[in-house]
């Protein structure tokens, strides 16, 4: 699965630290667009970003889960762990937020 | 009125301009804008007619004792003419001089009045320093009101440790609303060799929401970042666009495959401002009120957002079933529109306007979701401003270790009741930094609008540009 870090060329540490399976390319470059565009309902949002696949719920009342493509500010990261973290952190909020929806949703309609 | 004042500007780039209008300003004795007591004051005190040797005019005399009177710097105002095309309005404000403002000395209401006019929307806000410029840490740079544009020219060198920033500080140059005026969008030649093109990245187009595209992706769509280098949108150099608003559908009573509703279109970004996003909705069931695909009417179109720079989507809260609607980000924000007939009614007849001076209080929330779920009843403004065009130019060096930045707004995600369904951000601006030589400078920031990452909301803001290069 194809995994891109995108960056202004004030982010030498972590394209440095970046491991395996990553791409970095350059927000001003022109292969920046040859890569990105192709890819379904996703675009550069900011610098330092990364972009990937993720998954989230398709619907608020089952668990069925979609892949979608995201780009995901990663602003506060110094180090790659920092980034590892916020995918990490990201995947546990999208499950926490997707629980809170759920018990939301049926007490709506409990009070029908 | 001073002689000097009115002065039309036409040049290749807008290098050139600038250089045009700096070019001997220091001549002009007590050019500028003064009220008569001034003028009054001035020529008692022998100081009127006088060459002065800079303009932060700070020894102008003052009625009030001990107070030296904050006065503008502006002395010059016009049309813009870049290449032949009418690119707007401007104000000039010029520095004679080494110009090492602090926070101390120059508090932001002292910086504002120096340097900037309150000519909303129709101006560009240039200003020229005619030696070094040294910002401290502390201050900011940034017009008080919306703007076509800020580009500062410095003719020595510039320590960047502040912040220059033209964030929410976008035009509404659509001439609706409360734009103060129309301004067609136009190319931008900075340099001879950078030029902002009139359009920026396209807007998040119209989603389509139903139970069987409900979260994750597909229910909205993202605004389109500028192009780099290679230009192969006709982009680069140029704004981003605005996110669509979400469209999603909790359940599946009412229409499941097919069925589904519109949310808001977001609005391409422009030489003068990022795009604007769409209103986006919540909406418990379909209930009849669906589309079934393609459909358009003033129900979408009102969802819309308004392109130049205009007011963000907006969003409809006329049913119960429907909660966890927002607007759009924009100049305004999208407003919420109440009352439908029923359910079906996506006409717009019956709707009016719910406007954000309504929603200060929690009395005033008609928002018709369940109380104890209620999203935040004074979040007015919340979704105003669009991230704007700054240009520096620096003749000598360029360092620092302060920003340059005009960014996108972020989506809303409210945790006091239903998350931030809807709400759509904007795309972001254009900071571009020409230098003589790089110290090390910053590089300039141009980040859309985000959702939190993590929640379902509307779609985010194309990264605008944020570059730097040699002028």
């Amino acid at each position: 699965m194809a995994k891109y870090f995108i960056h202004n060329g004030e982010h030498q540490t972590l394209i440095d630290e970046m491991p395996a399976g990553w791409t970095a390319l350059a927000v001003n470059s022109a292969e920046r667009n040859v890569v990105i565009d192709p890819l379904e309902n996703v675009d550069v949002i900011g610098v330092p970003s990364i972009i990937l696949e993720v998954e989230g719920y398709r619907r608020i009342k089952t668990d069925e889960k979609m892949t979608y493509w995201k780009c995901l500010v990663v602003r506060e990261a110094t180090s790659w762990s920092d980034v590892e973290d916020i995918i990490t952190n990201r995947e546990t909020l999208v499950d926490e937020h997707h629980a809170r929806e759920k018990t939301e949703l049926a007490a709506i309609e409990a009070a029908m | 009125m001073n002689k000097n004042f009115a002065h039309d500007v036409s040049a290749t780039t807008l290098e050139q301009a600038m250089l045009q209008l700096g070019q001997g300003a220091n001549t002009n004795a007590n050019s500028g804008v003064y009220k008569i007591n001034d003028v009054t004051n001035m020529t008692k005190a022998g100081d009127w007619g006088i060459q002065r040797p800079s303009f932060d005019r700070e020894s102008v005399h003052t009625t009030i004792s001990g107070q030296n009177l904050r006065s503008s710097s502006i002395i010059r105002s016009g049309r813009m003419i870049l290449n032949g095309n009418f690119a707007g309005m401007y104000d000039f404000a010029y520095i004679d001089g080494n110009w090492s403002p602090h926070c101390e000395t120059h508090p932001f209401s002292k910086m504002d009045a120096m340097l900037f006019s309150d000519k909303q929307d129709t101006h560009w806000a240039l200003i020229y320093v005619n030696g070094d410029l040294e910002l401290d840490g502390d201050l900011i740079i940034r017009p008080p009101c919306r703007k076509l544009g800020m580009c500062i020219y410095v003719s020595g060198d510039f320590a960047l440790n502040g912040v220059v920033s033209m964030t929410d500080k976008g035009a509404n140059h659509s001439g609706t609303g409360t734009s103060h005026g129309y301004t067609p969008p136009v190319a931008i030649p900075l340099n001879g060799t950078l030029t902002i093109p009139a359009a920026g990245g396209a807007g998040g187009a119209r989603p389509l929401g139903s139970y069987d595209t409900a979260s994750g992706g597909g229910q909205k769509n993202n605004g389109v970042a500028a192009d780099g280098s290679g230009n192969s949108n006709g982009t680069y150099c140029g704004s981003g666009g605005g996110g669509s608003g979400e469209a999603r559908i909790a359940t599946d009573y009412g229409g499941t495959g097919s069925y589904g509703q519109y949310a808001g279109a977001g609005s391409a970004g422009t030489c003068f401002t990022g795009g604007t996003g769409g209103g986006g909705f919540m909406w418990y069931d379909l209930g009849g009120g669906y589309q079934t695909g393609g459909a358009n009417g003033a129900f979408q179109d009102s969802q819309d957002a308004i392109t130049n720079g205009g007011m963000g989507g907006q969003c409809h809260v006329g049913r119960w079933q429907s909660y966890a609607n927002a607007p759009g980000a924009g100049n305004p924000g999208g407003m919420h529109l109440k009352g439908g007939t029923s359910n079906a009614d996506t006409t717009n007849t019956n709707r009016t306007l719910l406007t954000y001076e309504m929603g200060e209080q929690r009395g005033d929330n008609v928002l018709n979701a369940p109380s104890a779920q209620m999203r935040h009843h004074r979040f007015r403004d919340g979704f105003a401003g669009t991230a704007g065009t700054c240009v520096v130019m620096v003749a000598g060096e360029y360092s620092g270790a302060g920003m340059v930045r005009s960014e996108g707004i972020h989506n809303n995600g409210y945790w006091d009741g239903y998350t931030g369904h809807g709400s759509s951000a904007g795309g972001g601006g254009i900071a571009i930094v020409l230098y003589g030589t790089d110290s090390s400078g910053p590089t300039p920031r141009s980040n859309g609008g985000e959702d939190d990452n993590y929640i379902s909301a509307g779609g985010e803001g194309g990264a605008g540009t944020g570059l730097k290069a040699a002028l």
